[in-house]
């Protein structure tokens, strides 16, 4: 089932033309990776996803209805996002930021704060500082926090940045876990070997266009299963 | 904007209503002393306004007012602009009403809470000094009461005014810098217009004072408009 549709999406943002045609379609249950190079726009591109910039043509879906001003504060919801730390929340304890978090969702939390932060290993108490953690615990709790609120779709950027391997491994559990329950899932990562034996399919966007999705059977079978591979070929092409 | 949405940002704020407080009646304290002492010690001039209750005390609160002012928009920095800039920005915008629905329930919060700490702390200091003056007849007998409450809610207002717009440029411009900037600007703009008003009719600057605040709710809804449409492209 299409979860998330977007069609011939152009933006130009100071004259240059940061996407241009680019598509995407996600389906339930699957994981898929958006890599590309530096400046690719793949940043751009999930924020055009996730409305915090408009596109200049294209349109957007989710579950088949048109994203646009009038309904997405009803569509926000079912997105749980992981984007970068923000700086706002390091004065919060890891339980108001939670209380925050369901206030503003307007979404009862899935499961308890202590149960979530079970789930990412993450042994602090409730009363920790969001700020005094490192840079892997707040990956963690940052994910924590994007699975709180159930949503349909989650979209990770850079979810791997400062995890140490058992974080890694851990990441990938959850991920699939929720993959299982149904959940769709978009994952950009520049560390292209932690997406192998993770992503279902992988869509590569450079300069603003996207070629078409590719399916990780097919990288198995062509590239002997190295996204890495599946890469090279198709950025040295390009 | 919900009771229970105001009530939650109302609780994340209501721990600056001490310092506001404080701070509002220190500042109104020692302005108040000031004046009085300027208008004591001038005794020379047959007409001067600090020896007459009302106008000191319209002067003094307006001074007082203007700088508390100043003093809240600092705070505003953290509690609201610092909310608009940056990552901080992407991460409210993506909830629900992040955009428009917060930022109003968070001014409306904040703005209660700081008012309301300034208008007591204001208003304790001048009713002590109106009982003092009663008891040491240090100024004529003669007060208008409903000129003093007038002139009260004028500088409340007059606050209210310089705090929003302060408040609206900083996340217009995502600046904490021009938070403080368009305080002092606005501040020194409107300290010699008014202050006259203030000393000699209550009721023009309380009229003044409604219409400054008729203009901050405009500029609350072109700062809503903004929010609303704005892309967040770094």
């Amino acid at each position: 089932m299409k979860i998330i549709s977007m069609k011939d999406i152009n933006k130009k943002i100071g004259g240059k033309q940061i996407l241009s045609n680019a598509n995407f379609e996600l389906n339930s249950k699957e994981i898929c990776a958006l890599i590309g190079p530096n400046g690719a726009g793949k940043t751009t591109f999930l924020k055009v996803l996730l409305n915090l910039i408009n596109a200049d043509t294209g349109i957007v879906e989710i579950n088949d209805s048109q994203m646009t001003s009038k309904n997405i504060n009803y569509l926000l919801p079912k997105f749980g996002v992981m984007l970068k730390y923000p700086e706002s929340i390091s004065k919060l304890s890891i339980n108001n930021l939670f209380k925050q978090h369901e206030h503003y969702m307007k979404v009862r939390q899935v499961d308890s704060t202590e149960n979530l932060l079970k789930k990412v290993k993450l042994n602090v108490t409730l009363d920790t500082e969001v700020g005094k953690l490192s840079l892997g615990m707040k990956q963690r709790l940052l994910l924590a926090l994007a699975i709180s609120s159930d949503p349909t779709v989650i979209i990770l950027d850079e979810p791997f940045n400062g995890l140490d391997v058992d974080g890694v491994d851990l990441f990938k559990s959850i991920l699939k876990e929720l993959r299982e329950k149904g959940k769709s899932i978009i994952i950009t990562s520049h560390s292209l070997s932690d997406l192998n034996g993770l992503v279902d399919s992988v869509i590569f966007l450079n300069n603003g266009t996207t070629l078409p999705k590719i399916s990780m059977q097919v990288i198995d079978k062509k590239y002997n299963g190295s996204i890495k591979d599946y890469y090279r070929e198709v950025h040295n092409n390009d | 904007m919900t009771n229970d949405d105001l009530k939650y940002e109302i609780s994340n704020f209501k721990k600056t209503f001490k310092s506001t407080f404080i701070i509002s009646l220190l500042i109104q304290l020692l302005i108040l002393i000031f004046f009085f002492m300027v208008g004591y010690l001038d005794r020379e001039s047959d007409d001067s306004i600090f020896e007459h209750f009302n106008s000191l005390i319209g002067f003094s609160s307006l001074l007082s007012a203007l700088l508390i002012s100043i003093y809240i928009s600092v705070r505003s920095v953290k509690y609201i602009i610092s909310n608009y800039m940056g990552d901080n920005k992407v991460f409210l915008y993506l909830y629900p009403n992040g955009r428009t629905g917060i930022f109003q329930t968070k001014l409306c919060a904040f703005l209660l809470v700081s008012i309301l700490a300034q208008l007591v702390g204001s208003f304790l200091v001048n009713i002590l000094f109106l009982i003092f003056s009663r008891i040491t007849n240090v100024l004529p007998p003669d007060v208008n009461y409903i000129g003093f409450i007038a002139v009260t809610f004028a500088v409340v207002l007059l606050s209210l005014f310089v705090i929003t717009t302060s408040i609206v440029i900083g996340v217009r411009l995502s600046s904490k810098v021009a938070t403080v900037i368009s305080s002092i600007i606005l501040v020194a703009i409107l300290c010699n217009p008014l202050s006259f008003l203030c000393a000699y009719s209550a009721y023009t600057s309380l009229l003044c004072a409604v219409i400054l605040v008729f203009v901050s709710l405009i500029l609350v809804q072109y700062c809503k408009h903004y929010l609303k449409n704005d892309e967040v492209l770094r």
